[in-house]
């Protein structure tokens, strides 16, 4: 397995030629720059018969630099995995699970190892998403992440061979025996201020908590950031659990306000009756919980050389919020770990697998990592 | 190694080296101004939040506060309620400890306050009690063990009786209540008591006779013996109430002595009694006549002597009826006919007797439809001037002509129709219909009509009169109301009251058949009577017994002196007659003059104007037959 960094803009120098030929070419940029650039057609000039897969974001990885002027990636060669990629068109939330199950029955296939889902983020409710792919696929491990737009959730493009457009979501498949995949996830994120109680809910949408309008709780947390909701919201994601099993706690990262209402629009959802705590990121405690997956990366995986390993980073634009000119400090220690072989970016939400079930769930405000390569 | 912040500078740095390898000022301060930004802006975020959050939390510590507060004055209530509490409370939680109790259950229990506390486990708490043994104790114990709804009834050394209910809680405690129900249980067993007790003599009364009479007539041979006292309502109206209800206990107390154990004496109301028996008829008899001979006793009532009897009337199971009801019945019949008999003995019952109440029933149902059917007929008995022998007045006397039976005596009926009430309205009919007949007569004659008690006692006699006067237009010194002495005793002052009355609007009152009762002087002192009649034992006794004649003579000679008529009945012979002429009496009737007739005769008889007997001589004295 051979990878090799990408990068270039618009008005640059262009995409430099790889050493060797790959055969999958990962990318991320913002969506101006994608379109201005029209990036999938110019790779798929410079590299023909890769498989070309990528998305917009607010930031892309690479290394262990974010670059949120250029196109980033890496250009990847595999020597026994073969390689399959799939999408679908999603025109609303609604149909994401269906979109996922199209996408895990077209890359259900034998010796599957894993699968890395990229997909619109602002029309596709990402767990139902997750959910029809694992349905599919069955105990494959998917994971990946919802496309990215800053904090604006207005358009993300997904690119999927020689195009790049909203409303998509796509696979790729790794095959064969030598291919290993990896998972870890952090976060890092800080409960604090009274224990509450969801008294008024229903679907993704809080109207109560404690018996009191959900919104002006929030703002009056986010003080002069109140203005900048819902975007600001990501700073205070919720903590929820259910009242029965408190242990099992869930992130829930703010998507949408509705001002008139007085309620709160979430990234999954938020049953009436359970337990709630706001959170809120230190820059210590983000830059802590990215450093963790890594910790929990190395100790879960062989030992590989830097150079031959494809570390795929999908973080949670939330953090970049909160980070700042620092978030490059997030992706240090991944940097560090694999090298040239990082790439990622940040998006509207991670699709990792559950820890405990290995199941493929949502998270929000969360930093994850899929490592691949190939056993000798 | 670097440091956070030196990484940082040096990525500024390298965002600010331009394509030509210099580096850009501008950019480069940019940078690092907008990092401090970043910088001021986390610190306010933070600074935000954690004031929001105090807020927050002072507000929730505020109402934490409140509900403290709210807390322990409600403790306050509740301490205060459990403390005056009726009942002893104690709760225990999951482990069988105190939670808490109230006063109420260590008074209850005797529990020494500094005995007991919070946290004490529930086992050492009743031990604590120097009222409870060890079986109270362990029974409480098994109860809580059982973790079950229940509730125990124990008795504490004291004698007092409590009432425990344990009643798991939700917390898998426990909630024990306790309640003295002393008290309760004793008016419990009073009410039970006294539902099935007389309370004047605490004798069973007729409920409980009822019951005991059911199961006995069920296990075979029995005896019941219905007792009924003589003479007690004078004893009553002379010496009052309370004399009556001592005497009734009296008389209980000595009946008592005549039962055994297993036997039964109630007080079924007024002055009967009951008793129940195992035994056979002679036993029963033997009994009988001992209660007899008690009853008979003189008694005592704080000085004043009373004599009473007692009637007794006996009926066997199964030999005279197989159930309770007929026994009873039959035990009643037979005493019914023992005081018909002459009272103060005892009588067993016979089936004759049935027979003869069937028959009475039947006389009973005919009777009270005789007066719709036309069946009874006036008949006149004349009275005459005892000097002159010319007729001054009849008697109007009433017979039943039945269908099938004949002519009925007024003996047989008229005792019928007193006890059946409708001596009222026969009365009535009997006014009318005299008071009409009378009007066909010469103006000088007058009627005399005899009247019940029980007219008398229902009240509306004064009525009846007043209608058939006003209805016939006969003077009202023409009718003349007959008063036994017996109905004057039954309701004295009714009668007065009657009595008046009627003399106020001119209609004049004898007294029937004196001599026979009482005979008390001092009837003659309250009663304002217009007449006596001397009763037809004296007559008859007239040339016989000389006392007679001494009685005569001293009742007409008194009520000549008092300024009251006197008539004697039942003269049959002439020298009756002359006797009573020659002793002043004033009127006389009797066969001699002639018997009760029907209106016709009686008119007839009027034609003729005087009697031939009425005369002094005796010339007329065959003529007997015509006259009758």
């Amino acid at each position: 397995m051979h990878v090799e960094k990408i990068r270039w803009r618009q008005n640059g120098r262009g995409v430099e030629q790889t050493s060797v030929k790959p055969d999958l070419v990962l990318y991320f940029g913002s969506t101006p720059e994608i379109e201005a650039a029209a990036a999938p057609s110019v790779l798929s000039e410079r590299f023909p018969g890769a498989l070309l897969l990528g998305c917009s974001t607010s930031g892309g990885i690479v290394g262990d630099e974010i670059d949120d002027r250029c196109i980033v990636g890496v250009a990847c060669s595999f020597r026994d995995t073969t390689l399959r990629l799939a999408d679908t068109d999603v025109a609303e939330s609604a149909g994401s699970e269906n979109a996922g199950r199209i996408l895990g029955d077209a890359l259900r296939g034998e010796n599957l190892a894993g699968v890395f889902v990229l997909s619109d983020g602002v029309h596709v409710d990402g767990t139902r998403l997750a959910a029809g792919i694992q349905r599919e696929v069955g105990a494959v491990p998917v994971s990946g992440g919802l496309a990215g737009d800053g904090a604006r959730y207005e358009r993300t493009l997904v690119g999927c061979g020689a195009t790049a457009r909203p409303g998509r979501a796509a696979a790729i498949g790794f095959y064969g025996k030598a291919v290993r995949l990896a998972h870890a996830s952090g976060a890092g994120w800080e409960a604090f201020g009274p224990k509450r109680r969801i008294t008024r809910s229903s679907g993704y949408t809080i109207a109560e908590l404690d018996g009191k309008p959900a919104l002006p709780i929030y703002e009056r947390y986010l003080g002069e950031d109140a203005a900048g909701l819902p975007g600001s919201g990501l700073l205070f994601p919720l903590l929820i659990w259910d009242t029965a099993v408190p242990a099992r706690t869930y992130v829930r990262t703010v998507l949408g306000i509705d001002r008139a209402a007085g309620t709160i629009s979430f990234g999954g959802d938020v049953p009436e009756g359970w337990g709630a705590q706001l959170m809120r990121g230190h820059l210590d405690g983000l830059i802590d919980g990215s450093a963790g997956a890594v910790e929990q990366l190395l100790h879960s995986s062989e030992i590989i050389p830097q150079t031959e390993s494809l570390a795929m980073m999908v973080s949670c634009v939330g953090r970049n919020l909160v980070l700042g000119q620092r978030t490059e400090e997030e992706i240090r220690a991944a940097g560090e770990a694999f090298g040239a072989g990082v790439t990622g970016f940040y998006a509207h939400g991670v699709i990792v697998p559950d820890a405990e079930t290995r199941t493929a769930t949502l998270q929000n405000q969360t930093v994850s990592l899929t490592l691949v390569h190939e056993a000798r | 190694v670097t440091t956070a912040a030196e990484r940082l500078f040096e990525r500024q740095l390298r965002k600010a080296v331009t394509t030509t390898g210099e580096i850009d000022i501008q950019r480069l301060r940019d940078l690092v101004v907008l990092a401090y930004e970043e910088q001021d802006r986390a610190r306010r975020r933070t600074e935000q939040s954690a004031k929001v959050m105090a807020a927050e939390l002072e507000e929730a510590n505020q109402a934490l506060e409140r509900s403290v507060g709210q807390l322990s004055a409600q403790n306050l209530r509740f301490s205060l309620a459990l403390d005056t509490m009726a009942n002893g409370l104690a709760l225990l939680d999951g482990t069988g400890k105190i939670v808490v109790f109230n006063r109420r259950e260590c008074e209850i229990l005797g529990l020494p306050e500094h005995a007991v506390r919070e946290g004490l486990a529930y086992e050492a708490f009743i031990r604590a009690s120097p009222l409870l043994d060890e079986i109270a104790i362990r029974a409480r114990l098994d109860c809580a063990a059982t973790r079950r709804e229940a509730v125990l009834e124990q008795m504490l050394s004291d004698g007092r009786q409590l009432r425990i209910a344990l009643r798991p809680t939700a917390d898998g405690g426990f909630l024990v209540s306790s309640e003295d129900v002393t008290e309760r249980n004793v008016s419990a067993a009073r009410v039970a008591f006294l539902a099935y007790h007389d309370t004047l003599t605490e004798l069973p009364n007729r409920r409980m006779f009822a019951e005991k009479l059911g199961q006995a007539v069920e296990s075979g041979r029995c005896a019941v013996l219905c007792i009924d006292l003589d003479g007690f309502k004078p004893v009553n109206d002379t010496f009052g109430h309370a004399a009556g209800d001592a005497l009734l206990r009296a008389v209980a107390k000595r009946l008592k002595r005549h039962i055994r154990a297993g036997d039964m004496l109630a007080r079924l109301g007024g002055d009967e009694f009951a008793i129940i028996l195992s035994c056979n008829a002679s036993e029963a008899e033997s009994i009988a006549a001992r209660v007899t001979q008690a009853v008979s006793l003189p008694f005592n009532l704080d000085g004043a002597i009373a004599r009473i009897g007692a009637s007794v009337g006996i009926a066997l199971a199964p030999d005279d009826a197989d159930t309770a009801d007929g026994v009873m019945r039959h035990a009643d019949l037979a005493l019914y006919r023992a005081k018909e008999t002459g009272r103060g003995r005892y009588m067993r019952f016979d089936a004759g007797m049935a027979a003869s109440q069937n028959a009475r029933r039947a006389l009973e149902q005919d009777l009270a439809l005789a007066l719709r059917l036309s069946q009874f007929e006036l008949y006149y008995q004349p009275r005459v001037r005892a000097g002159s022998g010319e007729i001054v007045s009849f008697e109007a006397l009433i017979r039943w002509h039945h269908p099938s039976r004949g002519m009925v005596p007024p003996g047989e009926f008229i005792p019928l129709a007193e006890e059946s009430g409708a001596i009222v309205e026969i009365g009535q009919w009997v006014l009318r219909q005299a008071c009409q007949e009378a009007l066909r007569w010469p103006g000088n004659i007058s009627i005399a009509v005899n009247v019940s008690a029980i007219q008398i006692r229902n009240r509306s006699l004064f009525d009846h009169v007043l209608s058939a006067l006003n209805e016939t237009g006969l003077r009202s010194s023409r009718l003349e109301l007959e008063i036994t002495e017996t109905a004057l005793l039954s309701d004295s002052k009714a009668a007065l009251e009657v009595m008046r009355r009627v003399q106020a609007i001119g209609v004049k009152v004898a007294m029937d058949d004196f001599g026979t009762g009482y005979s008390s002087l001092s009837y003659l002192q309250s009663f304002p009577f217009d007449r006596i009649k001397i009763d037809r034992s004296f007559v008859r006794a007239l040339g016989q017994d000389a006392k007679a004649l001494a009685i005569i003579r001293a009742v007409i000679s008194l009520c000549n002196s008092l300024n009251i008529a006197v008539i004697a009945e039942g003269v049959e012979t002439r020298m009756q007659r002359d006797i009573l002429v020659t002793e002043r009496c004033g009127e006389l009737q009797g066969f001699l003059f002639g018997a009760p007739v029907p209106a016709a005769d009686a008119r007839r008889m009027l034609g003729r104007a005087v009697l031939p007997f009425a005369l002094v001589s005796g010339r007329a004295g065959s003529t007997i037959e015509q006259a009758c």
